[in-house]
Protein backbone atom coordinates (compact mmCIF):
# COMPACT_ATOMS: atom_id res chain seq x y z
CA UNK A 1 0.00 0.00 0.00
CA UNK A 2 2.69 2.44 0.90
CA UNK A 3 4.71 1.32 -2.12
CA UNK A 4 1.74 2.29 -4.23
CA UNK A 5 1.37 5.68 -2.59
CA UNK A 6 5.10 6.34 -2.91
CA UNK A 7 5.28 5.42 -6.59
CA UNK A 8 2.10 7.31 -7.41
CA UNK A 9 3.48 10.37 -5.60
CA UNK A 10 6.64 10.18 -7.74
CA UNK A 11 4.58 9.72 -10.90
CA UNK A 12 2.26 12.61 -10.07
CA UNK A 13 5.07 14.98 -9.13
CA UNK A 14 6.87 14.30 -12.40
CA UNK A 15 3.74 15.12 -14.39
CA UNK A 16 3.08 18.23 -12.28
CA UNK A 17 6.60 19.47 -12.97
CA UNK A 18 6.27 18.67 -16.65
CA UNK A 19 3.02 20.59 -16.89
CA UNK A 20 4.20 23.53 -14.83
CA UNK A 21 7.49 24.26 -16.49
CA UNK A 22 6.96 25.06 -20.12
CA UNK A 23 10.63 24.64 -20.97
CA UNK A 24 10.41 20.96 -19.99
CA UNK A 25 8.20 20.08 -22.90
CA UNK A 26 8.77 23.07 -25.16
CA UNK A 27 12.55 22.60 -25.46
CA UNK A 28 12.47 19.03 -26.78
CA UNK A 29 9.61 19.87 -29.14
CA UNK A 30 11.39 22.97 -30.47
CA UNK A 31 14.57 20.99 -30.96
CA UNK A 32 12.60 18.31 -32.80
CA UNK A 33 10.98 20.95 -34.98
CA UNK A 34 14.32 22.56 -35.85
CA UNK A 35 15.96 19.27 -36.83
CA UNK A 36 12.99 18.16 -38.94
CA UNK A 37 12.44 21.49 -40.67
CA UNK A 38 16.06 22.14 -41.66
CA UNK A 39 16.69 18.90 -43.53
CA UNK A 40 14.22 19.41 -46.40
CA UNK A 41 15.92 22.74 -47.22
CA UNK A 42 19.34 21.12 -47.32
CA UNK A 43 18.30 18.01 -49.24
CA UNK A 44 16.06 19.62 -51.85
CA UNK A 45 12.51 18.93 -52.89
CA UNK A 46 12.93 15.68 -54.82
CA UNK A 47 10.14 13.72 -53.15
CA UNK A 48 11.51 10.14 -53.41
CA UNK A 49 14.80 11.12 -51.81
CA UNK A 50 12.97 13.16 -49.17
CA UNK A 51 10.78 10.24 -48.20
CA UNK A 52 13.72 7.92 -47.59
CA UNK A 53 15.69 10.52 -45.66
CA UNK A 54 12.63 11.76 -43.79
CA UNK A 55 12.04 8.53 -41.93
CA UNK A 56 15.58 8.51 -40.57
CA UNK A 57 15.69 12.22 -39.80
CA UNK A 58 12.40 12.20 -37.91
CA UNK A 59 13.36 9.18 -35.87
CA UNK A 60 16.83 10.46 -35.00
CA UNK A 61 15.37 13.89 -34.22
CA UNK A 62 12.85 12.38 -31.80
CA UNK A 63 15.52 10.34 -30.02
CA UNK A 64 17.85 13.32 -29.66
CA UNK A 65 14.98 15.48 -28.44
CA UNK A 66 14.09 12.88 -25.81
CA UNK A 67 17.71 12.78 -24.75
CA UNK A 68 17.57 16.48 -23.93
CA UNK A 69 15.28 15.58 -21.05
CA UNK A 70 17.64 13.06 -19.47
CA UNK A 71 19.53 15.48 -17.22
CA UNK A 72 16.29 16.58 -15.60
CA UNK A 73 15.69 13.06 -14.29
CA UNK A 74 18.05 13.45 -11.34
CA UNK A 75 20.22 16.57 -11.70
CA UNK A 76 17.74 19.12 -10.47
CA UNK A 77 16.72 16.92 -7.56
CA UNK A 78 20.35 16.45 -6.62
CA UNK A 79 20.81 20.22 -6.58
CA UNK A 80 17.81 21.08 -4.44
CA UNK A 81 18.23 18.03 -2.20
CA UNK A 82 14.95 16.30 -2.99
CA UNK A 83 16.89 13.35 -4.37
CA UNK A 84 17.61 12.55 -0.71
CA UNK A 85 13.89 11.99 -0.19
CA UNK A 86 13.98 9.25 -2.79
CA UNK A 87 17.21 7.76 -1.46
CA UNK A 88 16.02 7.67 2.15
CA UNK A 89 12.60 6.26 1.30
CA UNK A 90 11.87 2.83 2.78
CA UNK A 91 10.47 1.79 -0.62
CA UNK A 92 12.78 0.19 -3.22
CA UNK A 93 14.63 2.84 -5.17
CA UNK A 94 14.24 0.95 -8.46
CA UNK A 95 10.44 1.15 -8.18
CA UNK A 96 10.61 4.91 -7.55
CA UNK A 97 12.93 5.41 -10.52
CA UNK A 98 10.63 3.31 -12.69
CA UNK A 99 7.66 5.48 -11.68
CA UNK A 100 9.62 8.57 -12.53
CA UNK A 101 10.81 7.35 -15.93
CA UNK A 102 7.31 6.07 -16.69
CA UNK A 103 5.79 9.50 -16.06
CA UNK A 104 8.42 11.25 -18.16
CA UNK A 105 8.09 8.66 -20.95
CA UNK A 106 4.36 9.10 -21.00
CA UNK A 107 4.50 12.87 -21.15
CA UNK A 108 7.42 13.15 -23.54
CA UNK A 109 6.50 10.12 -25.64
CA UNK A 110 2.98 11.36 -26.24
CA UNK A 111 4.19 14.90 -26.99
CA UNK A 112 6.82 13.76 -29.50
CA UNK A 113 4.57 11.14 -31.10
CA UNK A 114 1.78 13.71 -31.47
CA UNK A 115 3.91 16.07 -33.56
CA UNK A 116 5.61 13.31 -35.58
CA UNK A 117 2.83 13.02 -38.21
CA UNK A 118 2.95 16.80 -38.71
CA UNK A 119 6.69 16.70 -39.33
CA UNK A 120 6.15 13.74 -41.67
CA UNK A 121 4.32 16.16 -43.97
CA UNK A 122 7.59 18.06 -44.52
CA UNK A 123 8.92 14.92 -46.17
CA UNK A 124 5.78 14.07 -48.16
CA UNK A 125 5.37 10.80 -46.26
CA UNK A 126 2.03 9.00 -46.67
CA UNK A 127 -0.32 8.87 -43.68
CA UNK A 128 0.25 5.20 -42.89
CA UNK A 129 4.03 5.70 -42.77
CA UNK A 130 3.58 8.77 -40.57
CA UNK A 131 1.36 6.78 -38.23
CA UNK A 132 3.88 3.96 -38.03
CA UNK A 133 6.63 6.48 -37.27
CA UNK A 134 4.55 8.02 -34.49
CA UNK A 135 3.88 4.58 -33.00
CA UNK A 136 7.59 3.76 -33.07
CA UNK A 137 8.51 7.08 -31.49
CA UNK A 138 6.03 6.31 -28.73
CA UNK A 139 7.74 2.95 -28.15
CA UNK A 140 11.31 4.20 -28.54
CA UNK A 141 11.07 7.08 -26.05
CA UNK A 142 10.54 4.82 -23.00
CA UNK A 143 13.41 2.56 -24.12
CA UNK A 144 15.71 5.53 -24.52
CA UNK A 145 14.74 7.09 -21.20
CA UNK A 146 15.07 3.77 -19.38
CA UNK A 147 18.55 3.14 -20.78
CA UNK A 148 19.37 6.80 -20.27
CA UNK A 149 18.34 6.71 -16.63
CA UNK A 150 21.36 4.51 -15.90
CA UNK A 151 23.73 7.04 -17.44
CA UNK A 152 21.90 9.95 -15.83
CA UNK A 153 22.15 8.22 -12.46
CA UNK A 154 25.86 7.53 -12.89
CA UNK A 155 26.60 11.09 -13.92
CA UNK A 156 24.27 12.86 -11.55
CA UNK A 157 25.55 16.38 -10.85
CA UNK A 158 28.76 15.68 -12.77
CA UNK A 159 30.20 18.52 -14.81
CA UNK A 160 29.57 18.14 -18.51
CA UNK A 161 27.28 15.25 -17.66
CA UNK A 162 24.82 16.01 -20.46
CA UNK A 163 27.27 15.27 -23.26
CA UNK A 164 28.72 12.26 -21.50
CA UNK A 165 25.20 10.93 -20.95
CA UNK A 166 24.55 11.18 -24.67
CA UNK A 167 27.83 9.40 -25.46
CA UNK A 168 26.92 6.56 -23.11
CA UNK A 169 23.31 6.24 -24.20
CA UNK A 170 23.36 6.68 -27.97
CA UNK A 171 25.21 3.45 -28.84
CA UNK A 172 22.74 1.47 -26.75
CA UNK A 173 19.78 2.92 -28.61
CA UNK A 174 20.99 1.87 -32.06
CA UNK A 175 18.77 -1.27 -32.14
CA UNK A 176 15.75 0.89 -31.31
CA UNK A 177 16.72 3.25 -34.10
CA UNK A 178 17.21 0.47 -36.64
CA UNK A 179 13.94 -1.28 -35.90
CA UNK A 180 11.96 1.94 -35.64
CA UNK A 181 13.16 3.30 -38.94
CA UNK A 182 12.88 -0.01 -40.77
CA UNK A 183 9.30 -0.54 -39.54
CA UNK A 184 8.37 2.75 -41.20
CA UNK A 185 10.32 1.79 -44.35
CA UNK A 186 8.43 -1.51 -44.55
CA UNK A 187 5.15 0.37 -44.47
CA UNK A 188 6.45 2.71 -47.16
CA UNK A 189 7.20 -0.32 -49.38
CA UNK A 190 3.85 -1.88 -48.54
CA UNK A 191 5.20 -4.75 -46.47
CA UNK A 192 4.25 -5.89 -42.98
CA UNK A 193 6.23 -4.23 -40.14
CA UNK A 194 5.19 -6.90 -37.61
CA UNK A 195 8.70 -8.28 -37.02
CA UNK A 196 10.23 -4.84 -36.41
CA UNK A 197 7.42 -3.88 -34.06
CA UNK A 198 7.82 -7.09 -32.09
CA UNK A 199 11.55 -6.51 -31.73
CA UNK A 200 10.97 -2.88 -30.77
CA UNK A 201 8.55 -4.00 -28.07
CA UNK A 202 11.00 -6.68 -26.92
CA UNK A 203 13.71 -4.07 -26.43
CA UNK A 204 11.31 -1.89 -24.48
CA UNK A 205 10.38 -4.77 -22.18
CA UNK A 206 13.99 -5.75 -21.68
CA UNK A 207 14.86 -2.19 -20.73
CA UNK A 208 11.82 -2.07 -18.47
CA UNK A 209 12.99 -5.14 -16.58
CA UNK A 210 16.69 -4.33 -16.23
CA UNK A 211 17.25 -0.59 -16.36
CA UNK A 212 15.51 0.57 -13.16
CA UNK A 213 17.58 -1.90 -11.11
CA UNK A 214 20.81 -0.77 -12.75
CA UNK A 215 19.86 2.90 -12.40
CA UNK A 216 19.09 2.43 -8.70
CA UNK A 217 22.48 0.82 -8.13
CA UNK A 218 24.20 3.56 -10.12
CA UNK A 219 22.41 6.30 -8.20
CA UNK A 220 23.45 4.81 -4.88
CA UNK A 221 27.07 4.67 -6.00
CA UNK A 222 27.18 8.18 -7.40
CA UNK A 223 25.51 9.87 -4.42
CA UNK A 224 27.45 8.03 -1.76
CA UNK B 1 14.07 3.74 19.78
CA UNK B 2 17.80 3.40 20.17
CA UNK B 3 20.84 4.00 18.00
CA UNK B 4 24.02 2.01 18.46
CA UNK B 5 27.12 3.18 16.67
CA UNK B 6 30.14 0.96 16.88
CA UNK B 7 33.65 1.83 15.67
CA UNK B 8 32.29 3.78 12.74
CA UNK B 9 34.74 5.08 10.15
CA UNK B 10 34.14 7.15 7.03
CA UNK B 11 36.02 8.09 3.90
CA UNK B 12 35.37 10.91 1.48
CA UNK B 13 37.19 10.82 -1.83
CA UNK B 14 39.75 8.30 -0.57
CA UNK B 15 40.60 10.39 2.50
CA UNK B 16 39.73 9.13 5.98
CA UNK B 17 37.36 11.62 7.63
CA UNK B 18 36.96 9.95 11.02
CA UNK B 19 37.52 6.55 12.59
CA UNK B 20 36.45 4.76 15.71
CA UNK B 21 33.28 6.69 16.47
CA UNK B 22 31.20 4.77 19.00
CA UNK B 23 28.19 5.83 21.03
CA UNK B 24 24.74 4.71 22.08
CA UNK B 25 21.82 7.11 21.96
CA UNK B 26 18.54 6.29 23.67
CA UNK B 27 15.11 7.76 23.01
CA UNK B 28 14.64 11.14 24.68
CA UNK B 29 18.25 12.16 24.14
CA UNK B 30 19.50 15.31 22.48
CA UNK B 31 22.79 14.43 20.84
CA UNK B 32 25.00 17.17 19.48
CA UNK B 33 27.71 16.27 17.01
CA UNK B 34 30.55 18.74 17.34
CA UNK B 35 33.78 19.19 15.49
CA UNK B 36 35.73 21.61 13.32
CA UNK B 37 34.86 22.28 9.69
CA UNK B 38 35.63 19.16 7.69
CA UNK B 39 35.60 16.90 10.74
CA UNK B 40 32.83 14.83 9.16
CA UNK B 41 29.70 16.00 10.98
CA UNK B 42 27.58 15.97 7.85
CA UNK B 43 29.15 12.69 6.74
CA UNK B 44 28.21 11.10 10.07
CA UNK B 45 24.59 12.26 9.72
CA UNK B 46 24.47 11.02 6.13
CA UNK B 47 25.71 7.60 7.24
CA UNK B 48 23.15 7.49 10.07
CA UNK B 49 20.36 8.37 7.64
CA UNK B 50 21.45 5.71 5.17
CA UNK B 51 22.51 8.15 2.46
CA UNK B 52 26.18 7.25 2.62
CA UNK B 53 27.99 4.04 3.44
CA UNK B 54 30.48 3.71 6.28
CA UNK B 55 33.93 2.46 5.36
CA UNK B 56 34.08 0.47 8.60
CA UNK B 57 31.99 -0.23 11.68
CA UNK B 58 28.21 -0.30 12.13
CA UNK B 59 25.35 2.03 12.89
CA UNK B 60 22.24 0.10 13.92
CA UNK B 61 18.80 1.53 14.59
CA UNK B 62 16.58 -0.35 17.02
CA UNK B 63 12.85 0.11 16.82
CA UNK B 64 10.49 -0.65 19.69
CA UNK B 65 10.87 -4.39 19.05
CA UNK B 66 13.51 -5.24 16.49
CA UNK B 67 16.37 -3.59 14.59
CA UNK B 68 15.09 -1.45 11.78
CA UNK B 69 16.46 0.35 8.75
CA UNK B 70 17.64 3.94 8.71
CA UNK B 71 14.95 4.71 6.14
CA UNK B 72 12.24 3.79 8.60
CA UNK B 73 13.91 5.02 11.77
CA UNK B 74 15.19 8.46 10.86
CA UNK B 75 14.26 11.68 9.14
CA UNK B 76 17.18 13.66 7.75
CA UNK B 77 17.05 17.41 7.14
CA UNK B 78 20.26 18.58 5.56
CA UNK B 79 21.66 21.83 4.22
CA UNK B 80 19.37 21.73 1.25
CA UNK B 81 15.64 22.10 1.64
CA UNK B 82 14.74 19.09 -0.51
CA UNK B 83 11.81 21.01 -1.99
CA UNK B 84 11.26 21.76 -5.65
CA UNK B 85 10.88 25.44 -6.47
CA UNK B 86 8.23 24.96 -9.14
CA UNK B 87 5.86 23.11 -6.81
CA UNK B 88 3.79 24.52 -3.98
CA UNK B 89 4.61 23.89 -0.35
CA UNK B 90 1.71 21.48 -0.10
CA UNK B 91 2.77 19.50 -3.17
CA UNK B 92 6.33 19.27 -1.87
CA UNK B 93 5.25 18.10 1.56
CA UNK B 94 2.77 15.59 0.15
CA UNK B 95 5.58 14.14 -1.95
CA UNK B 96 7.98 13.99 0.99
CA UNK B 97 5.38 12.31 3.20
CA UNK B 98 4.39 9.74 0.59
CA UNK B 99 8.02 8.80 -0.09
CA UNK B 100 8.77 8.43 3.60
CA UNK B 101 5.70 6.24 4.04
CA UNK B 102 3.99 8.82 6.22
CA UNK B 103 0.51 10.26 6.32
CA UNK B 104 0.26 12.61 3.33
CA UNK B 105 -3.31 13.71 4.03
CA UNK B 106 -4.30 17.36 4.13
CA UNK B 107 -4.73 17.51 7.95
CA UNK B 108 -1.30 15.96 8.54
CA UNK B 109 0.36 18.53 6.32
CA UNK B 110 -1.53 21.46 7.78
CA UNK B 111 -0.68 20.26 11.28
CA UNK B 112 3.03 20.28 10.45
CA UNK B 113 2.92 23.69 8.80
CA UNK B 114 0.90 25.21 11.64
CA UNK B 115 3.45 24.04 14.20
CA UNK B 116 6.13 26.00 12.35
CA UNK B 117 3.90 29.01 11.81
CA UNK B 118 3.84 28.78 8.02
CA UNK B 119 0.38 27.42 7.37
CA UNK B 120 -0.52 30.45 5.25
CA UNK B 121 2.21 29.53 2.76
CA UNK B 122 0.68 26.16 1.98
CA UNK B 123 -0.39 27.05 -1.56
CA UNK B 124 2.58 29.27 -2.44
CA UNK B 125 5.19 28.09 -4.88
CA UNK B 126 8.31 27.17 -2.98
CA UNK B 127 10.46 29.27 -5.33
CA UNK B 128 8.65 32.48 -4.30
CA UNK B 129 9.48 32.13 -0.58
CA UNK B 130 12.28 33.80 1.35
CA UNK B 131 15.19 31.72 2.66
CA UNK B 132 13.82 31.66 6.20
CA UNK B 133 10.34 30.68 5.03
CA UNK B 134 11.85 27.93 2.90
CA UNK B 135 13.77 26.53 5.82
CA UNK B 136 10.66 26.53 7.99
CA UNK B 137 8.56 24.76 5.38
CA UNK B 138 11.33 22.23 4.89
CA UNK B 139 11.54 21.61 8.65
CA UNK B 140 7.81 20.87 8.61
CA UNK B 141 8.83 17.47 7.20
CA UNK B 142 9.94 16.54 10.69
CA UNK B 143 6.49 17.01 12.12
CA UNK B 144 4.64 14.93 9.56
CA UNK B 145 4.77 11.82 11.69
CA UNK B 146 4.01 13.71 14.89
CA UNK B 147 0.52 14.52 13.68
CA UNK B 148 -2.29 12.88 15.66
CA UNK B 149 -2.72 9.28 14.62
CA UNK B 150 0.64 9.17 12.85
CA UNK B 151 2.94 6.13 12.89
CA UNK B 152 5.79 5.60 15.33
CA UNK B 153 8.34 8.31 16.00
CA UNK B 154 11.38 8.69 13.84
CA UNK B 155 14.68 10.09 15.04
CA UNK B 156 15.48 13.57 13.77
CA UNK B 157 18.83 14.04 12.07
CA UNK B 158 19.38 17.77 11.68
CA UNK B 159 22.36 19.19 9.85
CA UNK B 160 22.78 22.83 10.87
CA UNK B 161 19.06 23.38 11.42
CA UNK B 162 19.46 26.92 12.78
CA UNK B 163 21.14 28.36 9.69
CA UNK B 164 19.05 31.02 7.89
CA UNK B 165 16.52 31.21 10.72
CA UNK B 166 15.80 34.46 12.57
CA UNK B 167 16.07 34.55 16.36
CA UNK B 168 12.34 33.98 16.91
CA UNK B 169 12.29 30.95 14.64
CA UNK B 170 15.42 29.58 16.24
CA UNK B 171 13.71 29.56 19.62
CA UNK B 172 10.57 28.13 18.01
CA UNK B 173 12.60 25.28 16.55
CA UNK B 174 14.38 24.79 19.88
CA UNK B 175 10.97 24.48 21.53
CA UNK B 176 9.85 21.94 18.91
CA UNK B 177 12.99 19.90 19.55
CA UNK B 178 12.35 20.03 23.31
CA UNK B 179 8.77 18.89 22.81
CA UNK B 180 9.94 16.04 20.60
CA UNK B 181 12.46 14.93 23.21
CA UNK B 182 9.88 15.10 25.97
CA UNK B 183 7.59 12.92 23.86
CA UNK B 184 10.28 10.27 23.59
CA UNK B 185 12.00 11.26 20.35
CA UNK B 186 15.68 11.16 19.56
CA UNK B 187 17.32 14.23 18.06
CA UNK B 188 20.83 14.26 16.63
CA UNK B 189 22.06 17.60 15.32
CA UNK B 190 25.06 19.61 14.33
CA UNK B 191 25.25 23.33 14.90
CA UNK B 192 27.77 26.12 14.89
CA UNK B 193 25.34 28.39 16.66
CA UNK B 194 24.85 28.24 20.40
CA UNK B 195 21.10 27.87 20.66
CA UNK B 196 19.75 26.87 24.03
CA UNK B 197 17.61 23.74 23.76
CA UNK B 198 15.74 22.54 26.80
CA UNK B 199 16.50 18.83 27.20
CA UNK B 200 16.59 16.34 30.05
CA UNK B 201 19.32 14.14 28.54
CA UNK B 202 22.04 15.65 26.45
CA UNK B 203 25.02 13.95 24.93
CA UNK B 204 27.87 15.19 22.79
CA UNK B 205 29.92 13.36 20.22
CA UNK B 206 33.12 15.12 19.27
CA UNK B 207 34.66 14.25 15.91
Amino acid sequence: MSLRSATSAVFRRELQLFARRKSDWANPLMFFLIVCSLFPFAVGSESEKLKLIGIGVIFVGALLAAMLSLPRLFDEDARDGSLELMLTSPEPLAALILARVAALSLALGVALAAVTPVFALFYALPYDVAGMLALNVLMAVPTLLLVGSIAAALLVSARGGAILTAVLVLPLTIPTLIFGASAALKVLYGESPAAELALQAAFMLLALALCPLAAAAALKISTD
Amino acid sequence: MRLTVDALAAERGGRTVFTGVSFVAEAGTLLRVSGANGAGKTTLLRILSGLAAASDGHAVWHGPEAPTTAAEAACFVGHTNAFNEALTVRENLTYAAALAGLDSSVPAIEFALTALGVKLLVNRRFGTLSQGQRKRCSLARLLLDASPGGPGRRAWLLDEPFVALDVDTQSQLAALISAELAAGGLVIYTSHQAVAIDAANTQEVAL
